[in-house]
């Protein structure tokens, strides 16, 4: 690939990531943090790709003249290659410095020149402009389903550690059963504490914090209380024969390190997978088991259709 | 304007995933040549492939966009896009240091600062890891600069493996990751800077300059040209190679993350060496940037925290993207000597270290 071609794919990469980044896209991939990130890098790609493209083209336009001069030394000359080669030299004297100048395209370079390396970069590009990859959905819960009670143990170990009991959890040596909490002294696995749900009727709170709730909340403030969780419709998980699950996955980069969080209900999905809802449920007690992968069964109040959230990840 | 005349593009390039095969042959174009540039046989430079490609993209739109619909191929593109979307920024900032250093900073700097026994240069080297803010991608790049500028390639490769492991904005995420086992960021420094250190004096013993491609030389005026010229046509020549390979980790990354099944965390962590092996296997294939594995790390609640120890030992210094990144930027032969020895190194020492710290 030469220097042009770099020089555009890399403009084109970084106006891609400054392109997504601005309408908000980039929240399917990575967290949103990294705006600003995105923002500075793709902007120093936009400028490094457009200032190599203008030498570029300039030290090519050189060059030619070059090339022309040139040819126009040996005509003059009788065409034999001692000649060609003297002539070369003279007219080169400066065209030779000049060409091997911005664009480097000395021997050294031939090798750097010659990678077929780059070329890759337009597969992500491509992808990004054609198709566009939608936020983790439904496919994604299914594959990288695994017990959630491990997928919230960062939580928990964060917060069972300023907690009272300090049952230190999670992040400890000690094997334990995969419930992600160590049990207090009378092996109940709610040894943590919440801050108290928002005011109001069916309160909005993130599928987390109503999973790490539902299993660890030494108050179970969550039982018998109607909340709102935002979500899409996924096929129900291992341990469960019926039903249908509202899903969020949750990263904490990028969605390279997804986890899906699940909560299930009975009878029949009312909307295909991947449409996002609103879903006002109420807990089931003690209905998360190591069988089920600590997904706990809810009862649905009321489900609305909604618009894809800004962020479809949680955190 | 001409392109294939002057830069002596090869036509032989290979466009991933469109299969398109150029049908340009290798002519040889040596400037004042005999034959005129009319008389030369079409051969398509890159801008034509270029434009092809893009030509194909847009006309195979629908198919492309049908194949890649389909569930498993949506969750892995989105894996795919979100890797390499995560690490360009981290990469950019690398090459913007390489660039630098190949601009502004005369080799005799490094011959100055850097101490002239190796067995000093490599922990010193290793060391100065701590002062650069990003993840691994980055520092591939910069490493290979600091070989181009007469530092040791021991040296450059301890710091190479160090800068991902022990800087400050890795430890932070630890330190909040592992809010309940705050030793673990202790430990994940001293991991990653024993491991850095070890490889580097080993490569000492050990490794031989021809394993290493042949350095392109980028003076700091001394062909006369301007700073600022060799910064940029160091930064495009260094992110556009990089990103490459980034690209291949990435796909390869997202292809185990989308058929390992997450499950087989689950009813490991009984044993301390069977979740060892499995915890540094895990490290090398999913390929995550050091900033973000000790949140993945913390969230293995099964696993015994000395296999936590070891996927931050090995992530950040060698894994499935790294290797295929230094495998461009080095050579191939380089990679397959490097990368095996830095993961064995670093599996040693994650579990030394991380017995050392919470015991048997």
């Amino acid at each position: 690939m030469n220097k042009e071609t770099q020089s555009i794919v890399v403009a084109l990469l970084g106006g891609l990531l400054v392109s997504i980044t601005l309408s908000h896209r980039f929240t399917s991939y990575v967290k949103p943090g990294f705006a600003p990130l995105l923002l500075i890098g793709g902007g120093i790609l936009v400028v490094v790709g457009v200032l190599s493209l203008i030498l570029a083209i300039r030290a090519d336009a050189r060059a030619d003249r070059g090339r022309a001069a040139r040819e126009a030394a040996r005509e003059g000359n009788a065409p034999d290659d001692v000649d060609a080669g003297a002539g070369a030299a003279v007219a080169g004297g400066t065209v030779t410095a000049q060409d091997t100048g911005p664009d480097h395209s000395g021997l050294p370079d031939h090798d750097h020149d010659k990678s077929k390396a780059p070329w890759l970069i337009l597969v992500p590009v491509l992808v990004l402009l054609l198709v566009a990859p939608p936020a983790l959905g439904a496919d994604a819960v299914a594959r990288n389903a695994s017990s959630q009670a491990l997928a919230g143990v960062d939580v928990v170990a964060r917060q069972s550690s300023t907690s009272k009991d300090g049952a230190g959890a999670g992040g400890g040596y000690k094997f334990n059963d995969g419930s992600g909490s160590a049990q207090d002294s009378s092996g109940s696995r709610r040894t943590m504490h919440f801050p108290a749900l928002p005011a109001g009727a069916n309160p909005s709170v993130g599928m987390k914090d109503v999973i790490l709730r539902a299993l660890y909340d030494a108050d179970n403030s969550v039982e018998g209380v109607p909340v709102t969780v935002t979500g899409f419709i996924a096929p129900t998980g291992d341990g469960y024969t019926d039903g249908y699950t509202v899903a969020r996955m949750v990263i904490s980069c990028c969605a390279a390190d997804a986890n899906p969080m699940q909560l299930h209900i009975a009878g029949d999905a009312p909307y295909p997978s991947n449409t996002w809802v609103d879903a006002v449920v109420t807990v089931v007690p003690n209905t998360a088991t190591i069988d089920n992968g600590y997904v706990p069964t809810v009862t649905l109040t009321k489900m609305t259709p909604v618009q894809q959230p800004d962020d479809p990840y949680e955190h | 304007m001409t392109l294939r005349d002057t830069t002596g593009t090869p036509a032989g390039v290979d466009p991933p995933g469109t299969g398109v095969e150029p049908a340009g042959t290798d002519v040889d174009d040596s400037l004042g040549g005999a034959s005129p540039p009319g008389k030369r046989g079409y051969r398509p430079g890159s801008l034509e492939i270029f434009g092809t490609i893009l030509l194909l993209a847009i006309v195979l739109r629908g198919p492309l966009a049908r194949w890649l619909d389909q569930p498993v191929m949506q969750s892995w593109s989105t894996v795919f896009v979100a890797i390499c979307v995560q690490a360009t920024p981290f990469l950019v900032l690398g090459v913007v240091v390489s660039g630098a250093i190949a601009a502004f900073v005369p080799a005799s700097v490094f011959s100055r600062i850097m101490p002239d026994r190796p067995a000093l240069a490599v922990p010193v080297a290793g060391a100065c890891g701590v002062a650069l803010p990003g993840c691994e991608c980055g520092s591939v790049p910069i490493a290979n600069r600091l070989i181009e500028r007469g530092v040791r390639p021991s040296a450059a490769l301890a710091f190479l493996l160090s800068a991902p492991a022990i800087n400050p904005i890795v430890l932070v995420a630890t330190a909040v990751a592992f809010n309940s086992e705050p030793v673990m960021v202790w430990a994940r420094l001293a991991a990653g800077l024993l491991t850095a250190v070890i490889v580097g004096w080993i490569w000492e013993r050990i490794g031989r300059p021809e394993w290493m491609k042949p350095q392109r030389r980028v003076g700091a005026g001394e062909d006369g040209r301007s700073g600022w010229r060799v910064f940029l046509s160091t930064m495009l020549g260094d992110f556009t190679q990089a990103a490459g390979f980034l690209v291949i980790g990435a796909a390869a990354a997202a292809t185990f993350k989308t058929i390992v099944p997450a499950r087989i965390m689950e009813g490991i962590g009984s044993s301390l060496f069977l979740s060892i092996a499995l915890m540094a296997g895990l490290a090398f294939i999913l390929a995550l940037c050091s900033e973000a594995d000790a949140f993945v790390a913390a969230s293995f609640s099964t696993i015994p925290v000395v296999g936590k120890l070891v996927f931050l030992t090995v992530g950040p210094a060698v894994d499935v993207k790294l290797a295929a990144m230094q495998a461009g930027v080095f050579g191939r032969k380089f990679a397959v000597r490097f990368a095996p020895l830095t993961f064995g190194v670093a599996v040693t020492v994650g579990t030394v270290v991380g017995l050392l710290f919470w015991g048997w």
